[in-house]
């Protein structure tokens, strides 16, 4: 009779045990003097310290950029690529063990040579996310565009579309889904890159940051910016679903009347 | 039906494994023709002429044939070895972890709606977290050590595991779990020949995924932490100045990477020869 009740009961539901566990954190790290387990208080104290305020501007600000700007050169490129592979098998064929071998390289190990190319900068940070996070879209582009169904493709070569429409208004939205699964890798990677990249080569950012706090023993610092972290990835996975929600709008569309029908 | 997306849509594990390894899930090697070996033939000579005629400073970048020369003395070197099963070691005992915990916890999530709506925030919001970030916090806890790697590579590798394994309960098929029922198999045979073939491809998918996200991590911890390994190994070349042997090392992770997953997309196969993602193939 009440619409509301099942959905107040979901939500009752779902906050019950994160809630009870933030208690539970609570109470028992309270006056904890283990130097591991620093208070919750303390923690959420030097996180509202340190990045609502000063450090925002001087660490946050510059590791968000630069993972945003490596995430989208790597989309970008990715994208572009994959297009080409995907439309051309003499391509696909010929960069295959290559992509296949860097695609397989676990992407942290590319630091030490994005350290001496480039050596401590920017710059380094933004081309080891493109070097090591661009592969996933490569790949899923170059699959997307070559499962175009067959009769599609002959019936938009009958209608004369002309090379850009069959591109962006075929094949394209064709592969969309499966670019976007890449995406999603890519930017899980572009995250962890920064990371790294920060940690381990950068006098600045969230992830430098971390592991200098641990290498000081700053434990409250260290739980602190692993908060950070952990909001970054968590915020950034929510900001791409509702962008690829918003862009594949048109296939969920399609999917239910698939189903419907 | 006319595009492929609707067509895939209700198997996602076949979206998945198309998402990470697209279309290329057997061993890549097998495919291997003579552009892609005049490829890689010709970007090694590239390499080669670049670093040679200073075009690439030699100094960040030695020449092809010292990287590989390097790479065919570690062959001999027992030190290399025990560091590529210090990586390798690592990355399959936390893969092991990962299904111990995540089975029980797959069972009572696709089982009970009460757990999974009670730990849907919980496991939405870890899943995202890079598990580099965790590398700092087990560094504390528990040092460059054997558990703090294992610690990291059982978180990171958890999820496509177990997210799998979920999805894959939610579709066990009902007609045949009715069908089982109205045979009035028992309980044993219900569960071999309806509920784990279901589950298999799943658990096939998220497995080959978390093997190879468990390797990442057993890298990483042994490359920032300083656990004994492969990426520990690279940083001493580094700081040695030993280039052609850091390539060399950072080549292995590769092969490494590339064997991994060759060997879990081999072993579906066998696994799978009933299933209609491995008969896709022979339509095309």
């Amino acid at each position: 009779m009440n619409r509301a009740l099942p959905l107040l009961r979901t939500a009752a539901l779902r906050l019950w045990l994160p809630v009870l566990l933030a208690i539970v954190w609570w109470y028992a790290s309270a006056g904890s003097q283990n130097i591991y387990f620093p208070p919750l208080s303390t923690i959420l104290e030097t996180f509202a310290a340190d990045w609502l305020g000063s450090r925002a501007a001087t660490d946050l600000v510059p590791s968000l950029g630069k993972f945003v700007l490596g995430f989208l050169i790597s989309a970008a490129g990715g994208i572009a690529l994959g297009t080409w592979l995907g439309l051309s098998p003499a391509a696909r064929e010929a960069a295959e063990p290559v992509v296949q071998f860097l695609r397989s390289l676990p992407p942290p190990v590319l630091l030490p040579i994005g350290l001496l190319l480039f050596g401590i900068t920017g710059t380094m940070n933004v081309a080891i996310i493109v070097m090591g996070a661009i592969w996933p879209t490569v790949l899923n582009t170059a699959d997307g565009i070559r499962s175009l169904d067959g009769q599609v493709a002959d019936m938009s070569r009958s209608y004369r579309l002309t090379f850009a429409q069959r591109l962006f208004s075929v094949a394209l939205p064709n592969a969309a889904p499966q670019v976007f699964a890449g995406l999603r890798t890519t930017l899980q990677l572009s995250i962890i890159l920064i990371v790294v990249s920060e940690m381990v080569a950068a006098a600045s950012g969230v992830g430098y940051y971390v592991l200098n706090s641990q290498q000081t023993f700053a434990v409250a610092q260290t739980w602190a910016g692993t908060l950070v972290l952990g909001l970054i990835g968590y915020l950034s996975t929510l900001v791409f679903l509702a962008v690829e929600k918003r862009v594949l709008n048109w296939q969920h569309g399609m999917r239910r009347a698939a189903e419907g029908a | 039906m006319t595009l492929s997306v609707a067509d895939s849509a209700p198997q996602r594990p076949a979206g998945r494994r198309r998402s990470l390894a697209p279309g290329l899930g057997a061993l890549p090697l097998r495919r291997l023709r003579w552009r892609g070996a005049a490829t890689v033939a010709v970007l090694l000579l590239a390499w080669e002429g670049a670093s040679r005629t200073g075009l690439l400073p030699a100094a960040s970048m030695p020449p092809a044939s010292q990287v590989l020369s390097a790479w065919a003395a570690f062959a001999a070197d027992a030190a290399f070895w025990t560091a590529v099963g210090y990586t390798l070691s690592s990355a399959l005992t936390g893969l092991g972890l990962v299904v111990l915990v995540a089975v029980p916890l797959a069972l009572a999530i696709g089982l009970s709606r009460a757990v999974r709506e009670s730990t849907w925030f919980i496991i939405e919001f870890l899943k995202p977290i890079p598990p580099v970030a965790m590398i700092p916090l087990g560094l504390l806890l528990w040092g460059p050590s054997e558990t703090m790697k294992l610690a990291l590579i059982a978180f990171g590798a958890l999820w496509p595991f177990l997210t799998q394994m979920v999805y894959g309960i939610g579709q066990v098929d009902h007609v045949a779990l009715d069908m089982a029922r109205s045979y009035r198999l028992r309980g044993w045979l219900t569960a071999s020949r309806v509920v784990v073939p279901g589950l298999l491809p799943f658990a096939a998918t998220g497995l080959r995924v978390s093997a190879s996200i468990a390797l990442v991590v057993s890298v990483v911890t042994e490359l920032i932490g300083g656990a004994a390994g492969l990426g520990r190994e690279i940083v001493i070349a580094q700081s040695a100045g030993n280039l052609p042997g850091m390539y060399a090392l950072i080549l292995t992770t590769g092969v490494l990477g590339l064997l991994i997953n060759g060997a879990f997309a081999a072993a579906e196969r066998p696994l799978l020869f009933w299933h209609p993602s491995q008969r896709k193939d022979t339509q095309a």
